[in-house]
């Protein structure tokens, strides 16, 4: 019984754990609304809709995904 | 005597003349940075501006390089030997500052834009006439030791929901007589040594001209070649369906 309880202390630790690792991923709701933002701000600033779709995609992949910038660009996109 | 003077110089140093005028080439180095935006812009749209400034920073140092001839010119972002260190700067230059290279025939009024698109490879044509309709004024100012004159047209960008109209600013220089110029932009009597386009200036950073010699310029290839005009018609179908 005791071998059993400290095992599942030790899952639940690890999971905890595992949560603190991730990197913050907004709620779905939150990060499509930066998405969202950032399209409107691109569009009135003037930008092209290529740039415009090139923005909101490294939005996306950066706030919704949990990519750090450096990440989504050194994977070639 | 007088008769053999004007034979001597219209058959020797005329033509050598014209022959050093047929080959000039050259390459020029062109730094970028954003144009000014107003601190009310800045503040109404936070968020894509702090982006913009943080791509801003990590490609400072890249640079562009046009490369012409007499008759040709190709536009590109210079290689960088540490491009694998920098990869956020070199993908926000191609895809936002430059948006690809660009090559232009001046006996053939052709330019080429190449432009990973339509899931490859693509040229996007067009008459450099058609788009290049200078409004030339007298305002000029010294750039590098070099007299330079302010050139005008409008441009304009098919955004989502919305089409914004800019003016674009050439400073050309006549004692360089050749009408290239950075991106697009060309056709006007003089090197074009710097450019404001529609959210980015250019600058020539290094200028290196030579009369005795011609660069060789290989033209843009690519299966797929669409007209400017076609491309903005599938981009305006593209945007009003959603």
């Amino acid at each position: 019984m005791k071998k059993k309880m400290f095992s599942l202390i030790a899952i639940v630790l690890f999971i905890c754990n595992s949560i603190d690792a991730t990197p913050f991923i907004e709620s779905e709701t939150d990060c499509y609304d930066k998405v969202e933002i950032a399209i409107i701000q691109a569009d009135n600033a003037g930008l092209s809709a290529y740039e415009i779709t090139w923005i909101a995609n490294a939005f996306e992949a950066h706030y919704c995904y949990g990519y750090s910038w450096e990440d989504i660009f050194s994977l070639g996109y | 005597m007088k008769n053999w003077i004007i034979f001597f110089l219209y058959f020797f140093l005329i033509p050598q003349n014209k022959a050093n005028q047929n080959n000039i080439s050259g390459t020029i180095i062109y730094g970028f940075v954003q144009n000014v935006v107003s601190e009310e812009q800045k503040e109404k749209s936070k968020e894509l501006y702090s982006f913009f400034d943080k791509m801003n920073e990590v490609s400072k140092n890249l640079t562009f390089e046009l490369k012409f001839n007499n008759n040709e010119s190709l536009f590109y972002l210079n290689k960088v030997m540490d491009s694998d260190l920098n990869p956020m700067g070199i993908s926000f230059v191609n895809n936002i500052v430059s948006r690809g290279k660009y090559y232009y025939n001046k006996s053939e009024d052709t330019i080429l834009r190449e432009e990973h698109i339509y899931g490859n490879n693509t040229l996007i044509e067009t008459k450099s006439t058609m788009i290049n309709n200078w409004t030339l004024t007298n305002e000029s100012k010294k750039i590098d030791n070099y007299q330079c004159y302010k050139a005008t047209r409008s441009k304009t960008n098919i955004g989502i929901s919305q089409e914004h109209n800019f003016i674009i600013e050439a400073w050309y220089c006549p004692e360089l007589p050749v009408e290239f110029g950075p991106k697009e932009f060309n056709g006007l009597p003089g090197l074009i040594l710097e450019v404001k386009d529609t959210h980015y200036t250019f600058f020539a950073k290094r200028i290196n001209i030579k009369n005795d010699s011609l660069y060789k310029i290989k033209p843009l290839a690519s299966k797929n070649i669409i007209s400017l005009e076609e491309h903005k018609k599938r981009v305006r179908e593209t945007y009003s369906k959603q």
